[in-house]
């Protein structure tokens, strides 16, 4: 399998008056291309951090990080948005929809400029919007919120789904819909899925977990066989 | 309480832009309000106390001799036997007896025995019996006061003899000593200043040699125009001059002597010069009053624009600290529904919340005042700087700290208290609910599926901005008071020049002369005026029936300036207010009014007037735009008639350049001339008197264009702190930093941009009102007009200020990493 991101002795360190935190410490990293990869660890261990940095969301302290031949720390400005437009979709735990805006809009609202953007009726289709799409997100649950944020995250035909904690908010039933709504983009598309999660269960459905405890990679475990989403137990 | 206090009181250290942001518009509000009253106040205490110190006069009167009922066939005869005369005045003298004695003296004949009877001196004892019947008739009493006018080629001075126990008018001593000796002089110390000169330096008046012996203001020059043909004073080149009385004597230049009159109990002004024929308000004695009335006025306009603006920008204050509230209510829901989850009421969570308007109020007043009374002394200085008049210690006037602090902090803090105990209404597992902030309302969603046929990126940028009606609703509020001050800095920026250039429009004289008496004297060179002063005895509107007047001041003067004018004119024209030249053949009976007396006296056309002691009932056909007191326009012919005087005028409009140098003017015209302005004094003359109210308003102007830039500031960052969201996300989805730009914060762009639009009818509507006030106490229509340039030019300052303020709050934006905008709250 082809490598898609290469971590090479990435650190970073927030520094407030008197101390330091590293968040990241010396991560060496290789990401396949298409597969599941599940990052997981207790709060606080630098998994919403690695997804940030690998998305270009936040900028490293030390190191580099290579997408495919490309280190995309030293981006300029242009390079960097030309990056996040075409590369990553962010799935974010709080939803961040636009409030003002209908299910179908706030999908436009990345569909809008992306150079080729799938079409907007087929991906509402696919997360099973189509009776929710001219709802406002108030008018929403939970769960169909997260179908939003994942058909907005979609729409671009990214090449990386980045999850950050994508049923955190959900319960057993709506996060292993969102689950098995992620397996499907997944195969279908063929693109990489990033999932970070405090829930070890999650684990069961990716080809890779990487397990996080103070910034650095504790383990990784490669899975021989996957589970569906359905079939896995719920922490 | 503590603890919600100390709660309350991080939040504000997390977002110091907006409590400085109220801090200073406070500051801004109570600094010029207290500056300016504690200098009106100090001025005007400096005033009334110079003038009850000093004594000066109420009035002074001239008395008017008529030569054919004043004197007797015997007391001219004992006259005659008394003065040496020429062969042509003792001429004169016998023509004078004999139409005495036939009872047909002409008004031509009776100017000349006017000229030799002044030369002689000769009128003194009747006009003291003239003087002493009214002085006992009205209750007043009188005194003589005299000074001479000297000139030394730029220089001119007033020279007066320095009396000990002068009743009225006392000189007033700054420094040194007043004169004792023959050779011994008093000057004022700005000229002093001026000239380099000092208390026992060398002066030449008059080709003689002084000592100034110290520096002294005449009671009676408060506003120091030395004579009517300078009518602004300048310090370097003007100067008042005491002398010994017996240097006085023999000291030569043109005398100027006023009857100088108290009233012992009520001013009985109005009733003299209404009832009293014998003595009338000459050029001279209306420029003493100029000089003595100007400082009060000058006061009380300033206190009246400083008021009516304080109003206004505490006004605009407030509504900037309840935006700044709201929005601190909206960003701490959640906060405040755990607080009210865990039993806090209402009253205590809204008390916390007083720390804005208590810090805001607190700091900004006491800092406003502390820079207010600093400043005042300055101030003062410049309202003082034209005027004479000693200035009085500062004193440290604890009302203002008061009304500083107190009003402000007070009004605002109730404001806060009830706006916050409502928008606290909602229960704590509403304000805790996730979403419970993105509720769309009706409105916005109608307007989401009417805009469904919009291209996206429109669809977009409407939504965004209709994301809160109230929030939309504030931006235009808040872009409509800043339009306000905006259109106020602009229309009075040049309202001055405007006015002067506005009256002087289309002139082609030079020179405008006045006579003491009507002259007969055939001229077909000058346009020739016949003018007098009339009171208006009644109005009629176009319907015959009666009207009254607008309510003015109680001690207004009503003296209505008629011309008389001929049909053709060469030098000069009457425009009306679209700049349309007005036809001035006003035979039967036609009355052309100006600007002044249509919006003071609520004149209109079609009205009709009728003046006191004039048989005419004139018909006002149109209005002439000028701003210069109340002057009206009749057929010269017909009011010479109304006037029974012969075909005359005592006013002209010329282009003869000999008016430039009295030397160039023949003994015959100069002996009756007045006065002669050239344009150029008009022009100065005016000014001057505009300068009055100038002061004040472009003080007013300068805090108004900084707070201008304050809210919009505040505003800007509101929108910035409003779509942090908004914009991170679309950071992160790879929106470019213009795409976004464009999209969210242009988004109130058309908003504002209507917002100041409304807002200039508004404030010209206010300041017609402000105007209308004044009106009632200034003889000035104050035109508030806004140009189609001027008005863009607003909008431009508004646009700018508005991006330029994004951009600053945008600096702010860019230091938040994406991924902490993006957490949840």
């Amino acid at each position: 399998m082809a490598v898609i991101y290469k971590l090479v002795n990435v650190s970073k360190i927030y520094k407030r008056k008197n101390f330091e935190t590293r968040a990241l410490d010396d991560i060496n990293l290789d990401i396949n291309e298409g597969e599941v990869i599940v990052i997981v660890g207790p709060s606080g261990s630098g998994k919403s951090t690695l997804l940030n940095v690998l998305s270009c969301v936040d900028n490293v302290t030390n190191g580099e990080i290579y997408y495919k031949d490309m280190n995309i720390c030293l981006f300029n400005e242009k390079s960097k948005v030309e990056y996040i437009r075409e590369v990553p979709g962010f799935i974010f735990q709080s939803y961040n929809l636009i409030p003002n805006l209908i299910a179908k809009e706030n999908i436009e609202l990345a569909s809008h400029i992306s150079k080729a953007p799938l079409d907007v009726k087929d991906i509402i289709k696919l997360v099973g919007l189509n009776e929710h799409k001219y709802k406002f997100p108030f008018q929403m649950s939970g769960g169909q919120l997260q179908r939003v944020s994942i058909a907005r995250a979609l729409v671009k035909n990214p090449r990386v789904l980045f999850c950050d904690e994508p049923t955190g908010a959900l319960d057993e039933k709506m996060g292993k819909q969102i689950l098995k709504l992620l397996q499907k983009i997944n195969k279908q598309y063929k693109n990489t899925l990033i999932i970070v999660t405090h829930n070890p269960s999650i684990g069961d459905i990716a080809n890779t977990v990487i397990t996080m405890k103070n910034g650095k990679i504790d383990n990784i475990k490669r899975n021989e066989k996957t589970k569906k989403a359905d079939e896995i137990g719920w922490a | 309480m503590k603890l919600l206090f100390i709660n309350s009181f991080s939040s504000i250290r997390k977002k110091k832009l907006q409590i400085i942001g109220i801090i200073l518009l406070v500051f801004l509000s109570t600094s010029i309000y207290t500056m300016m009253n504690m200098a009106v106040d100090r001025m005007e205490g400096a005033y009334t106390n110079y003038i009850n110190e000093q004594n000066v006069e109420d009035l002074s009167l001239t008395i008017d001799i008529d030569y054919r009922n004043s004197y007797t066939y015997s007391d001219v005869l004992n006259i005659k036997g008394n003065i040496e005369t020429d062969d042509n005045e003792q001429y004169i003298i016998n023509l004078y007896l004999m139409c005495l004695a036939s009872r047909n003296c002409t008004d031509d004949f009776l100017k000349q025995v006017d000229r030799v009877f002044e030369k002689y001196d000769l009128n003194k004892s009747k006009k003291q019996e003239v003087l002493e019947d009214i002085a006992r008739k009205y209750n007043f009493y009188y005194e003589e006061t005299r000074s001479k006018l000297g000139q030394n080629n730029d220089y001119i001075y007033r020279v007066m003899p320095y009396i000990k126990n002068k009743k009225i008018n006392k000189p007033f001593l700054i420094k040194g000593k007043f004169p004792t000796a023959n050779n011994e002089v008093t000057i004022l110390d700005g000229y002093a200043k001026k000239n380099n000169l000092k208390i026992g330096s060398k002066i030449n008046l008059s080709d003689k040699e002084y000592t100034i012996v110290g520096y002294a203001y005449a009671s009676d020059y408060m506003y120091p125009i030395i004579n009517i043909s300078s009518p602004m004073f300048d310090e370097q080149k003007h100067n008042i001059v005491f002398m010994h009385s017996d240097e006085y004597k023999n000291f030569n230049g043109v005398e100027e002597i006023a009857n100088s009159i108290k009233f012992k109990k009520e001013n009985r002004t109005d009733e003299i010069v209404e009832k009293e024929k014998k003595a009338y308000l000459s050029m001279n004695d209306m420029l003493r009053i100029v000089r003595n009335k100007s400082p009060k006025l000058k006061f009380e306009n300033g206190r009246i624009f400083t008021e009516s603006f304080l109003y206004l920008l505490l006004g605009v204050s407030a509504i900037i600290i309840l935006v700044i509230a709201k929005k601190r209510i909206d960003d701490e829901r959640l906060q405040i529904g755990v607080l009210k989850a865990l039993g806090y009421n209402r009253s205590s969570i809204a008390l916390s919340y007083l720390l804005y308007p208590l810090i805001g109020g607190l700091v900004g007043g006491i800092l406003g005042f502390t820079f207010g009374y600093f400043m005042h002394p300055t101030m003062t200085s410049l309202f003082i700087s034209y005027y004479n008049v000693p200035t009085l210690k500062a004193t440290f006037d604890t009302s203002y700290l008061l009304k500083s602090t107190l009003i402000p902090t007070v009004v605002l803090s109730i404001l806060t208290f009830f706006i916050f105990l409502f928008m606290l209404r909602h229960k704590a597992l509403y304000l805790l609910r996730e979403g419970s902030n993105i509720k769309v309302n009706f409105i916005s969603r109608i307007i989401s599926r009417i805009t469904m046929i919009l291209p996206f990126k429109e669809r977009l940028r409407i939504s965004l901005a209709n994301r809160s009606i109230g929030k939309l609703f504030i931006v235009s509020l808040s872009s409509f008071l800043t339009g306000l001050l905006i259109v106020l800095v602009l229309v009075v920026f040049d309202l001055f020049s405007f006015i002067i250039d506005k009256s002087f429009k289309d002139v082609k004289y030079d020179y405008v002369v006045n006579y003491l008496k009507p002259e007969t004297t055939i001229n077909l060179v000058d346009d020739l005026v016949l003018t007098r002063g009339y009171e208006i005895s009644k109005v009629y509107d176009s319907n015959d029936d009666l009207k009254d007047l607008k309510e003015r001041k109680k001690d207004s003067n009503n003296s209505i300036t008629i011309e008389g004018i001929d049909k053709e004119l060469k030098y000069f024209y009457l425009y009306d207010e679209n700049n349309n030249k007005l036809n001035t053949d006003l035979s039967e009976d036609k009355i052309i009014i100006n600007t002044n007396m249509s919006k003071i006296l609520g004149l209109e056309i079609g009205d009709k007037i009728i003046f006191k002691n004039l048989d005419r009932k004139y018909t006002i056909v149109n209005i002439t735009e000028s701003f210069n007191g109340f002057s009206a326009y009749v057929d010269r012919e017909d009011f010479a008639k109304a006037m029974s005087l012969k075909l005359s005028y005592n006013k002209i409009y010329s282009k003869d350049s000999k008016y430039s140098d009295y030397s160039k003017i023949e003994n015959e015209e100069i002996m009756n001339i007045a006065s002669i302005f050239s344009t150029k004094d008009l022009k100065r003359n005016m000014g001057t008197i505009l300068e009055t109210y100038d002061i004040s308003l472009y003080v007013v102007m300068v805090f108004a264009a900084i707070m201008v830039f304050v809210i919009v500031l505040i505003i800007a960052n509101i929108v910035i702190e409003e779509n942090k969201k908004t914009i991170s996300l679309m950071r992160v989805l790879g929106y470019k930093k213009k795409e976004i730009n464009s999209i969210v914060l242009n988004m109130y762009t058309p908003f504002i941009i209507i917002s100041y639009i409304l807002s200039i009818p508004a404030m010209i509507y206010l300041l017609e009102k402000i105007v209308e006030i004044l009106m009632k106490d200034i003889d000035f229509a104050l035109p508030i007009t806004i140009s189609y340039i001027k008005a863009f030019i607003g909008l431009l300052i508004l646009l700018v200020g508005y991006y330029l303020a994004m951009y600053i709050s945008k600096r702010t934006l860019k230091r938040i990493p994406l991924s902490v905008a993006l957490k949840r709250e």
